[in-house]
């Protein structure tokens, strides 16, 4: 049988030091007042885990004070093993202006030459000269429920790091795993040095000079997860220089921008006007990106070379739709991508949706499993069920994408592109057995995929007067995919789900064509 | 089509092997989803996997909780699963992974780490260990000794040295 365990006494001490791993530094230290046997366990369980929530009413400057007495405080009493995990979080409340993340974290907010660097004098102490995992995060707390972790966790903040600087007083780079900054102002890395066991680097609302982001790559040449959201890459001259980011060793490669209000249509921040990302790592199996602005060619030759499942995300599906004037995301042959998934808004009243649409089987010869979803109206606009949290944290996301902007602003970086015009409306009835004649780029052609390879279609698209073209494309793949065992639709609401699919079989049925399933498709 | 569907089981899932619990339960999960166990991969790689694998030290409902984490969690650690279905999002992952998590009383909890422990699967033990120290957050000793039933054996003056010699964690 199974060991009784009923209480936390019941765990041997090792486990016991992995929890206290995780625990804040204050109830970790506090432990050792539990009982004999907890009374030393804290001190060697490798990590120290600061955290301060700065409220409104708090006395300021005298909780700074506090805050970084104690932190040196945990971390002294941690040196005997040293540390190996140092997390630090700073959470502010709607503070007024003068008081903010920043202000807490330099003892002059004025003072861009950061004397009293708190993140500095923190990460630069002895017992963390060894640290292999560093997270460090300023945020502010949105009036909101403050129980909800997720929603908080937003919001600006700024520090800078540097890294392995002279002299030993920055932590080491020799040691380094995991970086995760949340609300950084600038990475800095001294020329030469290197990061050889940095294996993931996590960046969220931060802004970075591109070059320094692609030092910190070139010096990890382990690096295989990057994760960038929300990320303002700045220093890139608007002159037309082609700013590229290589991720030599990356597998994993995520990039997530944020939609934001109307007027910033830009959050993978301002990326520059042409922008490279490229990564030669044959074994990227996966890879997702979220693009939210196609104001200029967009080249991603050998990023996907070993990828077999791509999710992309794009605000106008026309982005990818390259056409004469250069213009748009130009994707290369994907050879080896077997399973697409695109979500992306479209223009009814253009045809270059479909061309797009051409262009993504043209470069996937070898897909399997397509799913396309289409969306007419803006993402941010759409009514998502009412739940008072989605409304919550688009609000607090439109705040975040604001104060991204306000920051670049204030540093004279380039303005984002302003939004796209309101698009145009055209009526078309729809039903299956009319939505015939030609699709501009698609109908007449011949692709590779359709003939050999491509087994199961997800169409999503809302079923509505001004949306012709789902409807279309699903005769469209029935029709021209050799090989198709399954159609999975979404035509927008539920009860409307389930008429179409009973359509489109009957449909099937009716013309007599091949059999293949039709299915709900799942959203995402 | 036929042979497609039974190729795309092979695919996705590969062999299947049993894990039995404690009580004598059996789950039979693919090879994919069981090597998200340090200690099972290690017993595939020797292949002594095939009268199924006993688990002494897990119990039947314990051993539930850990097959429907590796289940959720195998597109992540394989390569992608058969379809975009099988690889769930970060999203619904972490919703998945809050909610296991945030109900369970403490005895359930505690297994749990040791189940995960035992069977090394880094990632659910990381996470148990996180839910518990989230719960000391926030607490004085005093509340902390009552929500985990710990006897204080300290004399009071060994309880004022040491609330001494570490002032920064217990001043306000």
């Amino acid at each position: 049988m199974a060991a009784a365990v009923d209480r936390i006494s019941d765990l041997p001490d090792d486990l016991i030091q992995r929890i206290l791993h995780f625990a804040p530094a204050r109830e970790a230290a506090s432990t050792g007042l539990l009982s004999s046997r907890w009374r030393s366990l804290w001190r060697s369980t490798g990590a120290v885990n600061l955290a301060v929530l700065v409220r409104r009413r708090d006395d300021f400057f005298s909780l700074r004070d506090a805050f970084v007495r104690s932190a040196h405080a945990a971390l002294a009493a941690a040196g005997g093993g040293h540390v190996r995990r140092l997390t630090m979080h700073v959470e502010t409340e709607r503070l007024p202006v003068q008081l903010t993340a920043d202000a807490f974290l330099h003892r002059d907010a004025e003072d861009w030459g950061r004397r009293h660097d708190v993140v500095a004098g923190v990460v630069s102490h002895p017992a963390a000269r060894r640290v292999e995992e560093l997270r460090v995060a300023a945020v502010r707390s949105a009036d909101g429920p403050s129980s909800d972790r997720e929603v908080t966790e937003m919001e600006e903040g700024e520090f800078h790091l540097s890294l392995g600087g002279s002299g030993g007083t920055q932590p080491s780079t020799e040691t380094l795993r995991v970086l995760d900054l949340t609300g950084c102002g600038g990475v800095s890395l001294p020329a030469g040095a290197a990061l050889p066991r940095l294996t993931t680097l996590r960046l969220r609302l931060c802004v970075v000079q591109v070059e320094d982001l692609q030092g910190v790559v070139d010096s990890a040449p382990a690096l295989a997860t990057v994760h960038l959201e929300s990320v303002f890459l700045a220093g890139t001259k608007e002159d037309g220089c082609c700013a590229r980011l290589r991720f030599p060793a990356a597998t994993a490669l995520r990039l997530r921008g944020r939609h934001g209000d109307r007027r910033a249509e830009a959050p993978i921040a301002g990326l520059p006007r042409r922008f490279s990302l490229i990564s030669p790592a044959a074994d990227m199996e996966r890879a997702d990106l979220h693009f939210l602005h196609d104001d200029g060619p967009h080249h991603y030759r050998d990023t996907f070379r070993g990828v077999k499942s791509l999710k992309l995300k794009v605000t106008y599906l026309k982005a990818i739709a390259v056409a004469g004037n250069g213009k748009g995301i130009l994707l290369p042959p994907l050879h080896g991508v077997e399973r697409l998934d695109v979500a992306a808004l479209h223009d009814p009243a253009s045809e270059t949706s479909t061309v797009a649409i051409a262009n993504l089987l043209r470069c996937c010869p070898n897909l399997r499993d397509l799913v396309l979803r289409l969306s007419t109206v803006p993402p941010d606009s759409t009514k998502n069920g009412g739940y008072c949290r989605d409304v919550l944290r688009r609000r607090w996301q439109a705040d975040l994408d604001e104060s991204v902007h306000r920051l670049a602003r204030r540093r004279g970086w380039p303005k984002p592109p302003p939004p796209p015009p309101p698009t145009k409306i055209s009526c078309m009835n729809q039903s299956l057995d009319d939505a015939g004649g030609d699709i501009h780029g698609l109908s007449g052609r011949s692709f590779a995929c359709l003939r050999s390879s491509l087994t199961r279609v997800g169409i999503q698209f809302r079923n509505d007067e001004r949306s012709w073209l789902g409807v279309s494309l699903i005769k469209f793949f029935a029709e021209n995919a050799i090989c198709l065992e399954e159609m999975r639709v979404d035509g927008g609401n539920e009860r409307m789900r389930d008429h179409i699919n009973r359509r489109v079989e009957r449909w099937i049925v009716e013309s007599g064509m091949r059999c293949f399933r039709v299915l709900p498709l799942e959203r995402r | 089509m036929a042979a497609a569907a039974a190729e795309a089981t092979t695919d996705g899932g590969g062999k299947m092997i049993i894990l039995i619990s404690a009580d004598g339960k059996r789950f039979e999960v693919t090879e994919a989803v069981a090597s998200q166990s340090q200690l099972i991969s290690n017993m595939i790689e020797d292949d002594c996997t095939e009268n199924g694998v006993r688990l002494p030290n897990v119990d039947g409902d314990i051993l539930t909780m850990v097959v429907d984490y590796c289940n959720m969690h195998a597109g992540d650690a394989a390569a992608a699963g058969d379809t975009m279905k099988a690889s769930s999002t970060e999203e619904e992952l972490k919703k998945f992974d809050a909610e296991l998590v945030q109900a369970l009383e403490n005895p359930v909890l505690f297994k749990l780490i040791l189940a995960a422990n035992f069977l090394n699967i880094k990632s659910l033990l990381d996470m148990t260990c996180q839910r518990v120290a989230d719960m000391m957050s926030g607490k004085t000793p005093e509340q902390m000794r009552e929500t985990f039933s710990i006897e204080n054996d300290f004399t009071p003056e060994e309880e004022a040295a040491i609330r001494q010699e570490n002032a920064w964690a217990f001043d306000d």
